[in-house]
Order: structure tokens, then sequence, then C-alpha cells
């Protein structure tokens, strides 16, 4: 055709014209395509049950969530062995999330946030997911639209431990859909240096990790990892777990973890105005609801065994935490030696390092305003019972193997005298003060009571 | 002008030709609706079975499983299983559906017996983490299979489906009413007491052919194979195969040849106690009894043992008086000298043909041990002439100490290998010199 347009112009019109013409008339179709009758357009319909009503109240209507526990392939791996889940777990996992996830969010992030941001879809998966190098996934997210969640079938409603794991990973996925439509201080990424982060992750360990600044492995993984994983560990392991975990690193690991839980708190604050404490408490009284956390009694928790070795008073704190006969002996000790002997307690450890021995270890500075101190080691032997009464016997110093500390606190001793007496005549137990550890104090406060006395105890911080 | 005319009738005739206007379908209904016909179909065939199907599967990797399944019209299904004691009584209700995939497909989507097979955590089922048993939860119609239910939906009695992922086979089979009673009723769970009792009881059966050739039958309800054993050029040969366990006994689920047919199952005789044997052409054989492998031992040492324990002792079960007063007079030799033998071993290499006779003995406190050891030959019925090759420094030391069995007897004469029953020690080895039976002595197989 370009040919015949070189030739001459005139030519074109009737042709053109007639294959219009063609065109126009020998496509026409009369019959409309008949679309009344296709049958599964809308998807899988079976016979609904008392679980599919459950879903369709709780989530479909308020959240429009759609919930998938019936098996299909299409939703999961295709090249993987899974099982569907037991019908009887549907319901109690779904209301697990529902408690700990979905009602803290709307509680303290309301109702348009979540209706937006929530997932559209949950698959439910029986079994878990098995990788060709021995580990297993237990969750995924794919685009902020689905959340899949394995292991259902295996899943201990009573084990606290594995209920954590299960959160863990919604926080986690919940947490990539709030950055992706928010994304985070890029601060949070100069905090660790862009080296500390490897695709190798799964062959770091948690304690190199939390070396690094890393609350976990997998947040070493990647910067939008870390940042999730942190929420998701300040939010379901809590703040204790956190706080512990910062607390046994280096300088270098504390700084780098605090900055990025301070970036944490900031981001929920600045981006969508949640008050990210008060999610946290949330969801630690939804956790408790739904699988409480076994209390360890500070008897048992304050020992050479236990998580603390340590009950301790800094900075002079004496003031208020000292009752009943603990003010009358170790109060007026204090008292004693500022007045008698010219000296400030400064600080005073009662430290159960060993199963049978406690160690008196003061701190004293002159009242002078001179930058001298002085230290007094004073040990005596415990009897722990099985409840966890302690009985003390007479104070034990060592002038010779404890050098200074050892004469200092035989300098003392006759000044503290009433307070030792009062130690071995009767026997003490250590509770904690409101029953259970505080999940989102930094320092954790114990006491020490007399057993046959309620009114006589002393409080201070727990110390490792 | 005469290409332009060119170009406009090609072009029409290309137009023309290819706008066909021609909508008559090859078949009468859209593919939607026919698909839909087709699990209408597969449906009513499900529901039509009002005592539920009776149905096996043969999983890749852990032996046979039998099920007892009944469907609704609601999506529910109802089974029972010979997996475990629970699920043979214990009635799941879980969910099914039907869905077009590239076939008709059944998918049981809620967990429930069938699953267990295919549940890829290896505490489940024995199997293999990541796989377990390597079985199917999502079964397709073979085309044969659909055009038979298109036909006819409700006159349907076997269906076999193909499972999607690791194409297993699922086999239904229509139940009857009596059948039904019976699942509901523990009758699974009695016909497999009934089976794991008589094997106590009698742990050595055989299938004998027509030509005389025996076959040892060993059905193992752990792994679920059913395997026979038999002597093939004086070689032990076997064949298993998977089987599962219904009302009846022990169904065979893929092919086992004896007698020129297939043993389809092995059932038991309730009025004459015993098992028999149905073939898939309708023969029957009686399975027999022994007190002990049907295997020769000399057959079967190198494949179900290669060791014999000779006991330490006097007088232990088939000893003859005289090897016993020739191993107290060796023991003797020991004692004599602050020595006592601990234990003594026939090793067997049956590849090399080889026989290390290890014996440790106790000098004071410390353990020693002294080897010799034979070469072989052993002639097609069994007799044994072991030759002397080394020996280590320990048992060149004490040497003359085994005189008595050693160097008056294994060295020199030849040896029957044969079982030994005994009631209290169970099936023993023994072995009987040719040239004085009087010397017998026998060992604990390992």
């Amino acid at each position: 055709m370009i040919y015949t347009m070189k030739k001459s112009n005139w030519l074109q019109i009737p042709l053109f014209f007639m294959l219009g013409c063609v065109l126009l008339f020998s496509c026409r179709k009369d019959t409309a395509v008949d679309i009344s009758d296709l049958p599964n357009l809308g998807g899988d319909t079976w016979s609904k049950n008392n679980i599919d009503e459950w879903i369709h109240d709780t989530l479909t209507v308020p959240f429009n969530i759609e919930v998938k526990y019936k098996f299909d392939e299409f939703e999961q791996s295709l090249t993987r062995d899974l099982t569907p889940p037991k019908e009887e777990r549907v319901i109690p996992v779904l209301r697990i999330l529902k408690t700990v996830w979905m009602d803290t969010y709307m509680e303290n992030g309301g109702d348009k946030f979540f209706k937006t941001l929530v997932p559209k879809q949950i698959v439910l998966v029986g079994s878990a997911s098995y990788n060709s190098n021995g580990t297993i996934t237990i969750g995924e997210a794919e685009g902020g639209k689905k959340v899949l969640l394995y292991e259902i079938n295996d899943l201990d409603f009573k084990k606290r431990d594995q209920i954590i794991r299960m959160m863990h990973t919604v926080e986690h996925e919940f947490g990539h859909i709030m950055h992706q439509n928010k994304l985070y201080d890029p601060a949070f990424k100069t905090i660790c240096p862009g080296g500390d982060y490897t695709a190798n992750w799964a062959n770091v360990s948690a304690a190199q990790a939390h070396a690094l600044g890393f609350v976990t492995p997998y947040a070493s993984s990647a910067y939008d990892e870390d940042f999730v994983e942190t929420i998701a560990t300040l939010l379901v392991e809590g703040q204790a777990y956190f706080d512990h975990l910062v607390s046994e690193q280096a300088a270098d690991g504390q700084q780098k973890l605090r900055a990025k839980e301070d970036l944490v708190v900031e981001y929920f604050k600045t981006k969508w105005d949640i008050d990210f404490r008060e999610l946290q408490k949330s969801v630690y009284l939804a956790l408790e609801e739904v699988a409480p956390v076994p209390v360890v009694p500070l008897s048992d928790d304050l020992s050479a065994m236990g998580t603390y070795h340590t009950l301790y008073f800094g900075n002079g704190d004496f003031a208020g935490n000292l009752h009943g006969n603990f003010d009358q002996t170790l109060g007026k000790v204090v008292s004693a030696i500022h007045n008698n002997l010219g000296d400030i307690a400064d600080s005073l450890y009662f430290r159960f390092k060993n199963a049978d021995t406690l160690l008196l270890h003061w701190r004293m500075h002159p009242d002078d305003g001179s930058n001298s101190y002085y230290l007094a080691d004073i040990y005596f032997h415990m009897n722990k019972s099985e409840s966890g009464e302690m009985k003390f016997g007479a104070p034990i110093i060592f002038p010779n193997r404890d050098g200074y500390n050892g004469s200092n606190a035989s300098y003392y001793k006759n000044t503290m005298q009433p307070f030792f007496d009062y130690l071995s005549n009767n026997t003490f137990i250590a509770k904690w003060p409101n029953g259970k550890p505080d999940p989102f104090a930094q320092i954790q406060i114990g006491a020490i009571y007399q057993t046959d006395d309620d009114a006589s105890y002393m409080q201070a911080r727990l110390g490792y | 002008m005469k290409r332009i005319l060119q170009c406009v009738l090609i072009g029409f005739l290309l137009i023309f030709a290819s706008c066909k206007k021609d909508d008559t379908r090859v078949f009468s209904e859209s593919a939607d609706v026919r698909v839909q016909q087709a699990l209408n179909n597969f449906q009513t065939t499900l529901g039509s079975a009002t005592d539920g199907w009776i149905a096996t599967i043969a999983t890749k990797e852990g032996g046979g499983y039998s099920f007892w399944m009944q469907f609704d019209d609601q999506n529910r299904v109802k089974m029972l299983s010979d997996f475990d004691s629970v699920t043979t009584v214990d009635v799941s209700e879980a969910s099914f559906r039907l869905k077009a995939l590239q076939q008709p497909t059944l998918i049981f989507d809620t967990y429930s017996y069938i699953h267990l097979l295919a549940d890829p955590n290896g505490r489940v089922n024995g199997g293999s983490n990541g796989t377990g048993l390597v079985s199917d939860f999502e079964f397709y119609l073979t085309d044969s299979a659909l055009e038979k239910i298109n036909k006819d939906p409700q006159s349907i009695t076997d269906l076999n489906l193909i499972g999607r992922y690791n194409e297993t086979v699922l086999k239904l089979k229509k139940a009857t009413t009596a059948e039904k009673t019976a699942y509901l009723n523990r009758g699974l769970y009695s016909s497999i007491e009934q089976i794991l009792l008589y094997q106590i009881d009698h742990p050595f059966v055989y299938l004998k052919d027509k030509a005389g050739k025996v076959y040892q039958v060993t059905a193992d309800p752990a792994t679920k194979k059913l395997t026979l054993t038999w002597v093939d050029e004086d070689k032990a040969t076997y064949k298993s195969c998977d089987f599962a366990f219904s009302l009846y006994g022990m169904e065979v689920l893929d092919s086992l040849a004896f007698n020129e047919a297939l043993i389809s199952r092995i059932t038991f005789d309730k009025k004459e106690t015993k098992l028999v044997a149905q073939l898939d052409n309708g023969g029957i054989a009686d399975v027999l009894v022994s007190d002990r492998p049907i295997i020769p031992a000399y057959v079967a040492l190198g494949a179900t043992f290669s060791t014999i324990d000779l006991p330490v002792g006097s007088n232990y079960a088939g000893w003859s008086s005289d090897f016993n007063s020739r191993f107290q007079k060796v023991k003797a030799n020991f004692v004599a000298t602050g020595r006592t033998i601990q234990n003594a071993d026939f090793v067997f290499n049956v590849d090399a043909k080889t026989m290390d006779f290890v014996v440790l003995y106790l000098s004071g406190t410390t353990l020693f041990n002294a080897t010799f050891s034979y070469n072989y030959t052993m002639t097609n019925d069994g007799v044994f002439k072991f030759n002397l090759n080394t020996m280590n420094g320990n048992a060149d030391l004490h040497e003359d100490k085994f005189d008595p069995i050693l160097a008056d007897r294994l060295n020199k004469d030849t040896f029957h290998l044969d079982y030994y029953v005994d009631d209290n020690n169970g099936i023993l080895v023994s072995f009987t010199s040719v040239e004085h039976p009087e010397f017998v002595f026998t060992g604990i197989s390992q």
C-alpha cells in the first residue's frame, strides 16, 4: 500500500472506503455472550457451619477480613507438603489473634487506623512449612494483604512461649504493613553500621545479634526486618524481656538497642498518633488474659540460680524503703554510721551469689566533700528452706583475704551489730512487692520480709 | 491499478475467510456448565453410598492404610481408619469439597484421619519431617472414571482417585450396611487385634505353592508391609508390598505373586483359627504355621543374622553333653591361669566367607580379646567347613586352652547349621558336627 500511495493520491480514497466497509460489516456479531450461567464465579462455596458464621460475624463484617482455613493449594506454596488445620483449632487461634493483636490496635490506634491497614486475608495452615535447610517457616505475609499462619495443629494454647511465637509473627507482619504506608525515621538505618546487616542471618546466634544491637538474629537481615522485629519484640516478648536483654549487653549494644526502642516509640507517636507505651500495656494485658506468665516467686528468682543475684540500695536511697524492724535496725545503723563515724552509706548490696552465702557489700564516703570512699564486705552463712525462708548465721569478716574490704568491715562492725543481730535472730523471705514483676519496669523492685511480721520489710532494686 | 485490485481481492478473501460466524458448539453445553454437571454427578456418586465407602491408600513411604468414609451433601465427611487404635474406633468428622481444578477434584479440606499420612510433621506418622509418609488429600477423577460417573452416578460401586500432589491412589468401594454396622461397632479394631494376637502366638507362618516351595509370610503392622521370603538359588529372596487392615484381615494393596496369581487378601478364619490367603483368581491357600523360621539358618545367615553368641554358662539349651564337658574344660583351663571367659561370639561375614571366633576374657580387671579368624566353605545344603586362617596375639597365647573345642573339633570337622527351638530361649542357632554327631552346641543369633 505504501507503493500505491507513492504513485497517486486519488487512488487512496476508494481503496480505504472499500476496506473500511468490509471491516465494519464483516465482523459484526449479533449474539451477545451468554453470561447468565457461569458456575463457580465468585469462588468456592460450601455449606456454612458455626466456624464460618463466627468468622463472618467476628472478622469479616467488622474488619473486612477473609479467613481461609479450608485447604486451598493456591493460597500457599505449591511445592511444600502442608496440611489443613484441625477444625477445633480455628476459632481459638483467631480468638487469640483478635484479643492480642486486633483489639489492642483498635483500642490504641482507633477504628480508622486499623481497618485501613489490617491485612484482608488470613490463611491458616495446619502443619509447619518445612524448609530444605531443616528449619521451618511459621508465618508469612504477602504485600500487606495476606498473612499466613502455619503450625496451627501443633499449637499448644496453654504454652505461653508458643502463643508468643505466633503473635510475634503477626505483629512482625503488621509492622511491615505500617512502615510500607509511612516510612520510619531514616535515622533508624544509621544506628547499626550497614555491614552488620547480613543475608546470612540464619547463621548469626542470638547472642551475636544482641551484642550488635539487634533484638533477634532475623533483625540483622535488613533494615525493615530490624524495625519490625524491634516492634514485635517490644510488644509481644514485652518491655521486661527487652530490658533484661539490653542489660546483658556491653555499652555499645545497649546504646543501639535503646536508640532503636526510642525511634519505634517516636514512630508510633509521630506517624500514627499511637502511644506505644499504652499499646505495649494493652498487648501485655491481652497476653496475660490468653496465656498468663507463670510467675517465678522472688524467693526462687533472687538466688544464685535465679534471674537476679542482688537486691541493692544505690545513692543512699534507704528513705521510705525500710519498714518495721528493718527501719529500727538497718535504718538506725545507717544513721549511726553518719552520726557516730561521720560517713555516709552510698550503697548497700545484698548479694546472693552462692546457694549458702549472703554478702553484704557496703560503700561509704566520708561526709567531708572528698572523693574517697570505703568498701566493706560482711558475709553470712545462709540456710534456705524449700519454701524459700532464709536463716542467717553470725557475721563473718575476712580482714586478710578481703584486704581493705575486710578491714573496713571490721572497723564498721560494732556500729552495724544491731542489724547483724536482727538478721541472725529472725527468718526472712524474698517476695515480689505486687505479687509479680512489673512488666514495664526497666528495673525491677524486690522486697525481703521478716517471715513472721508482714510490717517488717525492705524493698530495693534487683540486679544481676 | 492491477496491483491495487490484487491487494483488495486478497484483502476480501482474508477477511471473509477469517470471520466465519459459526457459534455451533461441539458439545451441547458450555464448558462451565459441563464442569458443574460433572461435579454434581461426582457429589451424587459419593453421596449415593448411604453406608459409606471403604477406601485404601498406599502411601509412597509408609505402607498401606484403610478408611471407612461417609460423605453427605453438606460438605461433611465421617471417617475411621486403621492408622492407630484411636482412629479405628473414634469417628472423625471434617470437611470436604469438590472443585474443578484441572479435573473434578475431591479435596479433604480440613484435617481428618487421611491427613495423618500426609502430615509433614514426622512425629505424627513416623515419616520424614517435611514429607511425612508421602501421601495425598486432594484427589482427582481420571477421564475414564468421570465418564462412568457421568453415565450413571448412582450405580458406581468402585472408584479410583489419583492424588494431585504425590499421585497416590485412593481406591473406594461402596460399603454394605453390614460393613458399616461393623465399622461403627469396633469391628476394625477387633479384626486388627485378632491378627496381632495371632501373630504373637504364631511368629512363623508360611505359604506352600503347588510345586512345594515354601514362602515365609511376614506382616509388619508398624510399616504396613507384607513380605514373602523364599529361597532362590540358595539365596534368601523377598518381595514386599503395602497392606492395610480391614474388617476381614489384611488387604494387599499392590501385586504380590503366588501360585500364578496375586494375593489379594489375607483373612482370619475364626472357626479354624488360621490365616487364609485369598487370591485374585478366586483361589485360596492356607497360611501354614511353623515353630521356626521357614528360611533355613544357613540361608538366613548374613541376611537376618550374622553373629552367633555362645553363652558362657553350662548345659545351655540344645548343648550336647559332649560339647558341655569340653567347653567346661576350656573354661577351667582359663580359670587355672587366673583368667575368666566373659563372652564368646561367632562373627560371620558371608561376603568374604570368613568367620571370627571372638573370645573376651578377664585377666585381673582388664578385658582381653582373643580372636581366631577362619575362612569357611559351605555346601548347597548348608554344611560348613572352617579353616583356621590367623590368630591374634592373645589367641595364639591361649590356643591350647581351646583345644577341646577348636583343635579337636571346629578346626577338623564339618558342621550343619540349623535352628534349635527352645521354649525358654526362643529360636537358637545350632552347630552339629557331621563327623561327631554327639558334638552339638547352640548360640543366640544376633
